[in-house]
Parts: structure tokens; C-alpha cells; sequence
């Protein structure tokens, strides 16, 4: 699989293999995205592929299509005009329109790659979800087991009466 | 597929209290707070929180304990969490006139701050006490040493308290609705040594203040919500980085202008200004402006990229396009509001000797927008000025939406008609009342 940025940053590409041992290779412009991958990429050079033992094809996909798109949208070209903050963010809204699943797949592999707006986006997606919902809503939401005693909940419910009314 | 991998609990602590702190309110962590056991510790550990009393308080009906049943809320909640970073505490009373003494305890203002004082980055705290100054809550506010910043609205601030700390890390002030006198002023700003962005709106008290912020790059003195307020007489800055100013009720203003890009004088302000040599963005608005001020303005302005003047003037006296506009040659865009337009306008019709001798170009102009309230021939000659010395201009935009009605209205829009003919080039755009097409 190819992830083309523009040609003029084209010189370094890094290779990089997930879980499930498919080779991806990207710009390094687009690795640099990911802080962790960064630090490699600085210490043992673009010549040696990088193994990410803990993320899947699919969901390096995923991250390396965010990368690539950021990193592109830092470029400037004189032939085409420059991508706005509400592109991006549109851009960004349906990237995050994903299954759940899928979604605390790619905090992991955000958070293990550190890419912090990545991480941030997500976190974001999945805050946007749970809003306004009360705590029975968000355990079916999330697939949370109620681990609660009845008295406990009561409890809980004398003190933060405000939150509930 | 909702196996292991498909669920919330996969997420270690860190990724889930992040997800909770971007819910912010103080309802919502409450509520999840209560989904399980793991979620109770998560949210003590969130680093946002905001209590917003319309939020909170919207279905209580005992109106006269609203101050104090959200201080039980803030007191209860707070007090449970380890590390809150972005603090918002806001009390907007809901009956007017206001109850007396519905407002938070400072003890109990002082109590919050002292429980946060080792992780606090950003505050907000609305609390409508205008009745007596809170140093102590000053005083704890320096305690908080990460403070980068502050949002104050409400409160009486006639001195600072003796030997305060210093707000080390403050980036950003922001003062609404505050009581503050002049020495008070200068030295909260004095406090603040790394301070970049300062804003005061709707604040009373002050006269002449003047104060000196080595790192300021921003200062706005903003009025949106009193506009009856008596005007500050003067504003004397010593700011040596700054970039931006906007000023709304100041009669005059003394600074140096070397570093600044940005101006927006949003009332008459007499401006005491002798550079203005990176000014980037010039805008003029509001009432009972001297024509003189703006013109002098425009002059100083040598690098001005984008020029607004929708001021209105007590006197009005013609002014010469070509003597106003022909040393701005980085200017990008332009809007020419009704009376600045009608100065121009009385000087319009210069014979072709003058145009000759006074030759004009504006080589980057690419945007005009004008204000027309007279359709006569003087109008169409400006209009005319404009066009010819503009080589670059995309757009010009007209808002013919308050013209006199006139016999000359006719023969204004078919002159308009004519110059679209001559300048193909430019997207000429009217906007005027349906009835006089």
C-alpha cells in the first residue's frame, strides 16, 4: 500500500510493518507525524523497516491516512490554493465517523504512536458521544458492566443529587 | 465485533480520564461518575472542569440561595479532585434586580483556589460581587503558580493587596465587568511579567491609566455591555512588542507605534501616536469622530494593508482622494463607509489637470467596498479615481442600500452600468432598496 505526499518532499521514504507483517511505505514527512516514529526514524535512520508489533494493517492504514493528510495540509503549493482550518476539520469529522471499535483501536495505536492531535481528536469523538447522556445511557453506549451495589448507587445519587434532577 | 477490543475498558486510565476531561461540564462528570466503579476513581482525575450555573441551577426553583447552592456544588465536586488544569466557575444571576449578597464566600473562593493552587493553568470565575474588594481571593490567585490564564468577571478592585506574589507564568488577562481603579490596574499588570494578552471589557473605574508590559502584544479595552459607561480620558501604554490594540471608550491613547500591525478604534479616540511604520490594519468605527484624527491616521500608516473607515465625523470637510491614499502602496482592501465616502465625494469632481499631476496607483488594491448615500456625479468621478489607479482590483462592492432619493438615481445606475462596460475585470456589485431599480 502507498500513501503519495507531493513529490518535491518525496526524496526519504521509511517502511514500516504492522501487527500482521503488511509493509507500508510513507513519506517521512507523513512518519513525522507521529512523535514516536519520529525518535526512530532519528536514531536508526530510513534504511531499516520499522515494525509496529501492537497495530494491525487496518488500523496503521487508518493512522498513516491522517498522517498523510496532515502532513499534506502543512505543505504549501503555488498552484493550489491552501486547505482551510473548516476543510480540515470536515475532514477530520468524517475520518472519526467510524465504528467504536474501530475508534478505541486507533486511540491505542494514537496513543502508542503518539500523535497528539490524532489522540486528541479521538478523544474528543468519543466525549462528543457520551455528552448528555445519563449513566445508565453511557454503560449501554460503551458496553460498561454496572458494577455498583444498590446502596452504593444511592449513595452516590445522595451526594451528586444536583447532577440528576 | 464486540469482543475485548471493541470495548471502553481496553482504554488504560490516562486515554479514558482525557476522554472525561473534554466533557468539561461538572454535570456530565458527575454522571459518569456513576457508571462503575473504575469511572467513579476516573473522575476525580479529570483536569477540566466547568460549573455553569444555568446549567446547574436551571431547574431549581429557590432563587434566592443561587450563589451558595452552586458554591455547595463547587465545594462538593471540587474538593475530590487531584490535578484540575482548566478551572471554569460561572454564577450568572437570573433575577433582576439581583439579590444583595448573592455572591460566593471568599473563604470558600479561597478554599477552591488553594485546592487547585499546584495544577491551575486556566480560570474563569464569574462571581457577581461589585459590593466589596477580595484581596485574599488576589492573594490566593498569585498562589497559583502554573496560572497562564485568567478570566475575571465581577468584582471590586480599588488597590491590590499588600505584598502580593507574582503571577509568574500569566500569559493572558481578561477583565469583564470589573471595578478597578488606576494603580490597581498598573500594578496587576506590573505582576505579570510574561504577560501577552490583556483585555478589559466593560470595566469601570479607571481615568488615566498607564502602565508599561514589556511582552504585551495584544491589549484591547472593549464595551459590550455598558455603553453607558463615562469614557477612560487617557490610556498611556509602554508596551514595546505590542501588536494588536482595540479600543472602545477611551478618549485618547499614547503609545509608541513602531511594533504594531494591528489598530481598531471602535469610538472616537484623539490617538496620540507619532509612527505607525508596520501598521498592517487600519479600522475606524463609531460616532462623533474629528475628521482630522483619521486622516492623520491614514498618514501615518505607510505599510497599511487593509484600511476600514465606517466612522461618523462631527464635521465633515472635503478630502482629496489621491492627497489621502497615494503613499499606500501595500494596500489590499478597502472600505469606505457613508461619510467618509461624502468627503470625498464634496472634493470628487478634480479636473483632469489634477488627476494628471496627481496621478495615483494603488498596484495591490483588490477589494473595494463602498458606502454611498448621494448617486451624483462627483460619486461616479470617485468611483471612476478608484478604478483607474487600481490595476489589480477583483472586487468592487457598492451598498447603495440608504441613497437618497434624487432625480440624479437614474443616471447613477447607468453610469454604474457604464463602468462595469469599461472594467470588465473587476465584479462590480450592487446592493440597493428593491424600489429604485
Amino acid at each position: 500500500m502507498h500513501f503519495q505526499g507531493s513529490p518535491n518532499m518525496a526524496e526519504k521514504r521509511v517502511k514500516l510493518i504492522s501487527s500482521d507483517n503488511d509493509e507500508f511505505e510513507v513519506d517521512e514527512a507523513v512518519a513525522f507525524e507521529s512523535e514516536t516514529l519520529r525518535n526512530m526514524i532519528q536514531d536508526t535512520g530510513t534504511n531499516v523497516p520499522i515494525s509496529i508489533p501492537n497495530v494491525s494493517s487496518d488500523i496503521l492504514a487508518k493512522v498513516l491516512e491522517y498522517c498523510s493528510y496532515h502532513a499534506e495540509t502543512m505543505e504549501t503549493h503555488d498552484d493550489k490554493p491552501p486547505i482551510t482550518d473548516a476543510q480540515i476539520r470536515e475532514w477530520d469529522a468524517d475520518f472519526v465517523d467510524v465504528h467504536p471499535a474501530t475508534l478505541y483501536s486507533l486511540i491505542l495505536a494514537a496513543n502508542y504512536l503518539n500523535i497528539k492531535n490524532l489522540l486528541d481528536l479521538i478523544c474528543q469523538a468519543v466525549a462528543n458521544n457520551i455528552r448528555g447522556k445519563t449513566a445508565v445511557e453511557i454503560r449501554k453506549i460503551l458496553h460498561i458492566q454496572d458494577d455498583f451495589t444498590y446502596e452504593e448507587e444511592m449513595e452516590i445519587r445522595r451526594e451528586t443529587k444536583w447532577a440528576f434532577d | 465485533m464486540m469482543g475485548a477490543m471493541g470495548s471502553f475498558d481496553v482504554l488504560p486510565d490516562s486515554i479514558a480520564c482525557l476522554i472525561l476531561s473534554k466533557l468539561e461540564s461538572a454535570q456530565m462528570v458527575a454522571q459518569c461518575a456513576m457508571v462503575c466503579h473504575r469511572w467513579k476513581t476516573l473522575a476525580r482525575l479529570v483536569d477540566t472542569l466547568t460549573f455553569e450555573s444555568f446549567k446547574l441551577l436551571e431547574k431549581k426553583l429557590d432563587k434566592n440561595r443561587n450563589a451558595s447552592c452552586l458554591e455547595t456544588i463547587v465545594t462538593q465536586m471540587l474538593l475530590k479532585t487531584h490535578g484540575i488544569r482548566i478551572l471554569k466557575i460561572s454564577y450568572h444571576p437570573v433575577v433582576w434586580p439581583w439579590i444583595p449578597n448573592d455572591y460566593f464566600s471568599e473563604d470558600r473562593v479561597c478554599q477552591w483556589l488553594q485546592h487547585v493552587n499546584t495544577t491551575l493553568e486556566r480560570l474563569t470565575l464569574v462571581d457577581p460581587n461589585r459590593a466589596r474588594p477580595q484581596p485574599k481571593k488576589l492573594l490566593h490567585l498569585t498562589d497559583c503558580k502554573k496560572l497562564q490564564w485568567l478570566n475575571l468577571c465581577y468584582g471590586f478592585i480599588p488597590v491590590l493587596p499588600a505584598s502580593p506574589g507574582r503571577f509568574e507564568q500569566l500569559v493572558t488577562l481578561h477583565l469583564d465587568l470589573i471595578l478597578i481603579y488606576d494603580s490597581a490596574l498598573q500594578t496587576l499588570v506590573e505582576l505579570a511579567p510574561i504577560l501577552e494578552d490583556l483585555k478589559l471589557n466593560s470595566c469601570k473605574g479607571l481615568r488615566t491609566p498607564h502602565f508599561t508590559a514589556l511582552k504585551l502584544t495584544s491589549l484591547e479595552f472593549a464595551n459590550d455591555m455598558d455603553v453607558a459607561t463615562t469614557p477612560i480620558t487617557m490610556v498611556t501604554v509602554n508596551a514595546p512588542s505590542l501588536v494588536s490594540v482595540s479600543l472602545s471608550h477611551v478618549e485618547e491613547l499614547v503609545m509608541n507605534g513602531f511594533t504594531l500591525q494591528n489598530l481598531a478604534l471602535l469610538w472616537h479616540v484623539r490617538p496620540n501616536i507619532r509612527e505607525l511604520p508596520v501598521l498592517e490594519s487600519l479600522h475606524i468605527s463609531g460616532e462623533s469622530w474629528a475628521l482630522d484624527c483619521v486622516t492623520h491616521l491614514i498618514r501615518l500608516g505607510t505599510n497599511l494593508r487593509s484600511l476600514r473607515i465606517d466612522a461618523f465625523f462631527e464635521r465633515k470637510y472635503p478630502i482629496q482622494l489621491q492627497s489621502l491614499l497615494r503613499h499606500l502602496q501595500e494596500l489590499v482592501s478597502i472600505h469606505i463607509g457613508a461619510d467618509f465616502f461624502e468627503c470625498l465625494q464634496t472634493a470628487g469632481g478634480a479636473g483632469a489637470a489634477f488627476m494628471r499631476m496627481h496621478a495615483m496607483v494603488l498596484p495591490r488594491l483588490e477589494n473595494i467596498m463602498v458606502v454611498i448615500s448621494c448617486g451624483n456625479n462627483n460619486c461616479i468621478s470617485v468611483l471612476v479615481s478608484l478604478l483607474k489607479c487600481a490595476p489589480a482590483l477583483r472586487i468592487l462592492r457598492i451598498d447603495a442600500e440608504n441613497l437618497r432619493k434624487s432625480m440624479d438615481n437614474v443616471m447613477f445606475f447607468s453610469n454604474l452600468l457604464g463602468l462595469q462596460r469599461d472594467y470588465p475585470q473587476v465584479k462590480v456589485s450592487l446592493a440597493c432598496p428593491q424600489t429604485l431599480l
